[in-house]
C-alpha cells in the first residue's frame, strides 16, 4: 500500500525507509510547480488561476457577490487593549495561543515518552521583566485567569514574547491521569481552550480570537489549589 | 592501557539547526535508551544583545553516551542523528576531514564564522 502512495516519487516504501526523507527531483510529477501556466489549476483547462478573472485576486468579486470585504483589510479583533480597555484593566496582558510545540502536533503524542520528555509540561511563555513584575519565577506554576475560566500552566520566562504578551500551550491531557470522567486524563486542568469565548469570529466565519485574547496571570499559592 | 586517540567526529553547523529535536530521538531509538538518557541533546540558546537585539541558536551537543554509531559506520551508515538530521547541519567523519571541511567554511561564511563546532567523541 505504502509503495502504491509513494508510486510518484518513484521510489518504494523500503527505499525511503532506507533515505529516511528526500526532496522530489526537479519534473518530478510529485512537484509540478509553475501549474497556473500549464493549465492545470482551472477547470477549463486554460492558463491562470481558479478565479473568475483567471487571475490572482487581490479584490475577489466573489467576496463581494457574497457580501464580504473584497480587498484584505484589517479589523481589531474583538478582545484586546484597544477594542476592551474595560477588560484590559482587569486582565493586562495579552494572551496568544496555538503555537506548535516541536514534540507534538496538537493533542496528539503525549503518551510517547520520549516526546514528552522533550516537552513535559503545559507552558506559559512570558517575559522575564513581567514575570520578575508579578514575582513568578521560571518553571513555577501560575494560574492563567479571564472571565470565562481559570486554568494551571508552567511558567517559562523567554526574551522571545513580548513583555506585555503571554503565551500558552494547548491541546494537553495527560496519560499518567484518570482516564475516566470527570478527569478525562486531566483534560480540563491546562486547557486554554476553556479561557476562549465562543462566536466571535469574523463575518466570514474565520477568525476565532485565540491569538489575541485578554488574560492575568498570577502564582499558584500552595500545593493543592 | 593507553587510551586511543579519536579517530571520528561530528561537525556541526548550528547555524542551521530548527531545534526539532529529531537527533534526540534518532538516538533514543537506535538504542532504546529510557526516557532522560541520549546520546545528543538540542539545547536552546538566548540571549539579549547590546545593540537591543535577541540572539537564538538551536545547539545540538553530543553527551558523554555518544559513541558514534560504530554498528552503523561500520557498515558505511551515518551515525543515527546525522542520518535523521533533516536541516542536513551535522556531519561525520575523520577529525582531519572534518577540521579541513570546516576551515573551508569559515573561509566562505561572511557574518558570522563561530557557528560551526567540531565535536569529538571517543
Amino acid at each position: 500500500m505504502f509503495d502504491d502512495i509513494l508510486k510518484n516519487s518513484g521510489m518504494s516504501f523500503k527505499e525511503l525507509q532506507h533515505k529516511v526523507w528526500a526532496i522530489p527531483p526537479e519534473g518530478n510529477p510529485s512537484a509540478p510547480y509553475h501549474r497556473h501556466e500549464k493549465g492545470l489549476l482551472r477547470k477549463d483547462g486554460r492558463p491562470g488561476f481558479e478565479t473568475a478573472s483567471g487571475k490572482v485576486e487581490l479584490y475577489s468579486v466573489l467576496r463581494e457577490e457574497w457580501g464580504l470585504e473584497p480587498l484584505p483589510h484589517y479589523e481589531e479583533p474583538p478582545f484586546t487593549p484597544v477594542s476592551r480597555p474595560d477588560l484590559a484593566k482587569e486582565y493586562p496582558l495579552i494572551l496568544s495561543t496555538g503555537r506548535r510545540s516541536f514534540a507534538f502536533f496538537n493533542a496528539e503524542h503525549r503518551m510517547i515518552p520520549w516526546l514528552r520528555e522533550l516537552d513535559p509540561d503545559p507552558t506559559l511563555e512570558i517575559h522575564p521583566d513581567t514575570a520578575g513584575a508579578l514575582g513568578i519565577g521560571n518553571g513555577e506554576w501560575v494560574w492563567v485567569e479571564n472571565w470565562l475560566d481559570r486554568q494551571k500552566f508552567k511558567a517559562k520566562l523567554t526574551l522571545a514574547v513580548l513583555p506585555q504578551m503571554v503565551v500558552a500551550a494547548h491541546g494537553w491531557w495527560f496519560p499518567e491521569e484518570d482516564g475516566a470522567e470527570p478527569s478525562l486524563f486531566g483534560a480540563w486542568k491546562s486547557n486554554i481552550n476553556q479561557l476562549i469565548p465562543m462566536g466571535s469570529q469574523g463575518k466570514d466565519g474565520l477568525g476565532a480570537p485565540i491569538k489575541n485574547l485578554l488574560c492575568r496571570v498570577y502564582k499558584i499559592q500552595g500545593r493543592d489549589e | 592501557m593507553k587510551k586511543k586517540k579519536p579517530e571520528f567526529g561530528l561537525l556541526i553547523d548550528y547555524e542551521y539547526c530548527t531545534g526539532c529535536h529529531t537527533c534526540e530521538l534518532a538516538c533514543a531509538q537506535e538504542y532504546n535508551h529510557p526516557p532522560g538518557v541520549r546520546g545528543i541533546k538540542v539545547f536552546e540558546v538566548e540571549q539579549k544583545l547590546p545593540n537591543g537585539r535577541l540572539y537564538l541558536a538551536n545547539f545540538p551537543f553530543p553527551t558523554e553516551t555518544c559513541v558514534l554509531c560504530p554498528h552503523l559506520t561500520r557498515e558505511g551508515l551515518e551515525p543515527a542523528c546525522v542520518k535523521h538530521c533533516m536541516a542536513a547541519c551535522m556531519k561525520y567523519g575523520r577529525i582531519e576531514e572534518l577540521a579541513s571541511e570546516l576551515k573551508k567554511s569559515r573561509a566562505k561564511s561572511s557574518g558570522s564564522p563561530d557557528n560551526l563546532r567540531l565535536t569529538i567523541c571517543h
